[in-house]
């Protein structure tokens, strides 16, 4: 190298030295500074006699007001031969009760400017509405009509039916790795109950009219729901309106809760899938965390953080941003009962690269086994999750699942701020021990996504 | 008859008596579960002000106090989108956006994207018609570090070959990914087709133009559009204009002053033909439908409202006339609905639907007629004033969300439209009437719509048995041939 040269690299570093020197006290972040507390919002639970839980949350800043209703009704009481019947069922309780028409809960809930979806889901299946706050009455009118009276007509049962085959073919035209994405579940929860699809075509087809109308007898009830009020309320208002329109249904039969999975895996399972339809090969990669001790759960998720969430995660970083072995890389924590499973999906330009971001990502895994996380990298994880939570609870439907996703599990919170400080006590010594006990070949599954 | 005989009688009298009368409780409902109940009175519905205040350089500063979010969400606007790149280079404005953030003169892109993330701060960037989006999602305790790294990103931007080369290929990919998706690369023909001839139709470009980007264009770009007076720093969350403005002008005021040219598209001529167009997705296994025109009004003109209600009676949700009739009524689509997009020079409106091939035909004389009902007067007062229930009882929930809010925000911000549609949107639809709903129909539903059909090449038999000529474009939206009854012309 020239002389000159030399010296303009010299005083470009020592330029870049010293703008360091003054950029890096500012944007330093000290460990450990999650000083500013998000608003809470008060949270009440009590239970009606028929066995209803109720919570509600208020919320008085906008006047709209959320209104969900989860039932214990979701894949997991699918039995074989009935892959969908939970689907089947979230999609009649909008055709109509005594006294509501096909579909008109929709209308009336539109007519008001609300929104409205449903969501089945492996263990539950929830139904939720958002709607000007001063419309509450008409949520639970509508929602305990269709608890109560849901009309299970021949008609309506087929109607639903077609739709959903209509359904199947639609996500089999859009999503080209749905067929794929099915099968990986059964992999990795190698029990009929935890992994089968939870939309078969050919299940659909022949679910009976009385199969039908038993799962809605056995699991639609006060005794196996939960019912979250989020928003803009008086707690004694709603109550009243709570007890008037549930307070008189009858409880329901008693059943018991789905069996605790038998999972006989011994070493890792590497299969291939061919997704003809999909542009590009993948694959995807999934650990089941199971059995969990206390604290692990937090500390997973905290893990989930350092791997996969943000451009400087380890993986996306590593797969995406520098050696671009991978062009697409999504993953999350996935929960079934009491069983947790990581997944994580990737999209690589050609089959060799799919093959090479494998064994990256095998030996990112591996670091985490000998390595423990440095407390600058925890902490952002930590930073990265309490702003998504925060964004989470700034959405009246979406803080009502969370609160009815912690119940269900049994535990209740008072608030959501104390939810989040367990999170954000996880320290890297778990993290290591997670890694160690779960990141195994006998959890491990591999689904290779070819393209021919 | 005996004694115990009559007393047997009296007592099964009284179980049966009993029997009915628990029956009847059992199966009758109470009166209040019969009709729905009345709603109580309204609540009111507080909004911040929004505020601005421009710095010597030019650059405005926006802000909307809300207080009780824990994030305040900061969203810089850039009066440069897609319509904004030279004519033989679509994608610039995108790939520069991209590039923004990518370096600087003492920080690295990796750096950068470690302090940001270090902070719990969401970054990301979008660009739209006529605007590149930067939006910030912070802490409120991290917002100070926050604006120092976004002075460095804006002021002292270094561009380079490497990081050029990795905007390029994910980009690639991304617009690959896309244009097997139906739907998005129906909505970028139908933006092709209605404003040809238009700076609008350079934002439909697809990945194989990426390539000719290089680095003397994209310096060129931002050094043409990315000035203080172009650019609009939006700030919502627990701060108020006076704090937003010092805490943003002790980090921008430095930014040299450059004139800015103002830039006015004329507004889009409606489609006045029949136009049947055909676009081929080898894989798709179903047919989506597109059917709309221009719209030669933006959100501003008095018109915006009534034909808001118009769009939503039409097809704004699953109520509404065209998903009740195409799906719910004759089962040929799996969905419908229609929606608008409104620009700095005009808008669209577009009816989207999705059915089996052997429907599509279906679908297209249903709408058409659908259409033409519409612009002659066929709505009820009822139906005007359900849709305007929908649209004023929505309006809260659009801004539940930090970043719902700031992206409303940041849509009335991009195109000046103020308060007519923040403190008096609610008034404004109240004040729509049955006569201007019937108005606005009439004017711009009677120019007949551009029909664009994607799908498998088997489609084409099937539109041609009902169509005198199809216009058949290839995948990246060129066109092919005019396919006319009984023959093919090139």
């Amino acid at each position: 190298m020239c002389l000159i040269k030399k010296m303009i690299v010299n005083i470009k570093r020592g330029l870049f030295l010293s703008l360091i020197t003054v950029l890096v006290p500012v944007l330093l972040v000290s460990g450990g500074q999650f000083d500013r507390d998000f608003p809470d919002f008060p949270v009440e639970y009590y239970s009606l006699k028929n066995g209803l839980r109720i919570i509600l949350c208020s919320d008085p800043s906008l006047p709209i007001v959320s209104v969900v209703v989860a039932y214990g009704a979701g894949t997991v009481r699918e039995k074989k031969g009935q892959a969908g019947l939970a689907y089947f069922l979230e999609n009649l309780m909008f055709q109509g009760s005594e006294n509501v028409g096909p579909l008109q809960h929709i209308s009336y809930i539109q007519k008001i400017g609300g929104e409205l979806n449903a969501q089945t889901r492996f263990e539950k299946t929830v139904f939720y509405q958002t709607i000007p706050s001063n419309q509450l009455g008409l949520a639970l009118w509508l929602e305990s009509d269709r608890m109560r009276s849901l009309s299970l007509s021949a008609s309506a049962v087929e109607k639903v039916r077609g739709e959903l085959i209509k359904e199947i073919d639609n996500r089999l035209a859009t999503e080209p790795y749905f067929p794929s994405l099915e099968y990986f579940d059964t992999l990795l929860y190698p029990d009929y109950a935890y992994g089968h699809p939870w939309l078969s075509g050919e299940d659909i087809r022949n679910l009976t009219l009385d199969t039908i109308r038993n799962f809605y007898r056995d699991y639609y009830v006060p005794g196996n729901a939960v019912l979250c009020i989020c928003g803009n309320i008086q707690f004694s208002k709603a109550k009243e309106l709570i007890t008037r329109y549930f307070g008189t249904l009858p409880p329901g039969p008693s059943f018991r809760p789905p069996d605790p999975p038998s999972f006989n895996q011994e070493s890792d399972v590497v299969v291939r899938s061919l997704n003809p339809s999909a542009a590009s090969p993948g694959f995807c990669l999934g650990y089941r965390f199971h059995p969990l001790q206390t604290g692990d759960y937090h500390a997973l998720r905290i893990l989930e953080y350092i791997l996969l969430k943000g451009n400087t995660s380890r993986l996306v970083s590593r797969l995406v941003k520098k050696e671009m072995i991978a062009y697409s890389l999504d993953g999350w924590v996935e929960d079934r009962m009491n069983i947790s499973a990581l997944k994580i999906i990737a999209l690589n330009t050609n089959e060799v690269m799919s093959q090479r971001a494998q064994r990256v990502l095998a030996a990112e895994l591996e670091r985490l086994k000998t390595s423990p996380v440095s407390e600058n990298e925890l902490n952002k994880a930590k930073r990265l999750f309490k702003a998504d939570f925060m964004r989470q609870m700034a959405s009246r439907v979406d803080r009502a699942l969370f609160l009815i996703d912690l119940a269900w599990r049994g535990n209740p919170l008072d608030s959501p701020s104390a939810e989040l400080e367990k999170y954000m006590k996880v320290e890297s010594q778990s993290i290591l021990s997670l890694a160690v006990r779960h990141f195994v070949p006998a959890k491990r599954v591999l689904l290779n996504m070819g393209i021919r | 008859m005996s004694f115990s005989w009559c007393l047997f009688r009296a007592a099964a009298g009284r179980i049966l008596i009993g029997l009915l009368v628990l029956a009847s409780t059992v199966n009758a409902q109470e009166r209040f579960r019969k009709t729905p109940p009345l709603p109580e009175p309204r609540q009111e519905l507080k909004l911040p002000a929004i505020e601005s205040h421009v710095l010597a350089n030019g650059l405005t500063v926006t802000a909307a106090n809300l207080p009780g979010q824990g994030i305040m969400t900061i969203t810089i606007i850039v009066r440069a989108g897609d319509a904004h790149s030279p004519p033989k280079l679509p994608g610039l404005a995108a790939v520069t956006a991209r590039m923004v953030g990518g370096g600087t003169k003492v920080l690295s892109a990796a750096d950068i994207e470690n302090f940001i993330e270090e902070t719990g701060t969401d970054f990301s960037v979008s660009v739209t018609m006529e605007h590149s989006l930067f939006k910030i999602h912070v802490l409120e305790e991290y917002l100070d570090r926050m604006l120092v790294i976004l002075r460095q990103i804006f002021l002292e931007p270094v561009f380079t070959e490497r990081e050029l080369t990795a905007v390029k290929r994910t980009y690639y990919y991304e617009l690959r990914e896309k244009r097997s998706n139906g739907e998005v690369s129906g909505m970028r023909q139908m933006v092709r087709l209605l404003f040809a001839g238009h700076p609008y139709m350079k934002a439909t470009y697809a990945e194989d133009v990426i390539k000719f980007i290089n680095l003397r264009d994209v310096i060129s770009f931002y050094s043409a559009y990315y000035r203080p007076a172009n650019i609009v720093f939006l700030v919502t969350g627990n701060m108020g204009l006076n704090s937003a403005v010092r805490k943003i002008s002790q980090h921008f005021n430095m930014w040299p002053a450059h004139p800015v040219e103002f830039w006015q598209p004329p507004p889009p001529v409606a489609n006045e033909k029949n136009r049947i167009c055909f676009m081929e997705i080898p894989m798709a296994r179903d047919a989506t439908v597109f059917i709309g025109n221009s719209l030669p009004f933006t959100a501003s003109d008095p018109d915006y409202f009534p034909f808001a209600v118009l769009n939503h009676i039409l097809g704004g949700t699953t109520s509404n006339r065209l998903f009740m009739k195409l799906r719910e009524s004759k089962g040929y689509a799996y969905y419908a609905f229609s929606e608008t997009e409104f620009y700095l020079a005009g808008g669209l409106y577009w009816i989207k639907a999705r059915s089996k091939l052997e429907d599509v035909n279906n679908i297209i004389r249903e709408t058409i007629n659908e259409l033409k009902n519409i612009s002659s007067a066929g709505f009820s007062p009822n139906e005007i004033e359900e849709a305007k229930s929908y649209l004023i009882g929505n309006f809260p929930l659009k801004i539940e969300r930090p970043a719902d809010l700031a992206e409303t925000l940041a849509a009335i911000t991009a195109l000046n439209l103020g308060d007519s549609h923040w403190h008096r949107a609610i008034d404004n639809v109240m004040l729509v009437n049955l006569e201007r709903v019937e108005e606005v129909a009439l004017k711009y539903m009677s120019a007949p719509p551009v029909v664009l059909v994607l799908g498998k090449a088997d489609l084409l038999t099937e539109l041609i048995k009902e169509f005198p000529a199809i216009e058949v474009f290839d995948q990246f939206g060129s066109p092919k041939f005019v396919m006319t009854k009984g023959e093919k012309t090139q």
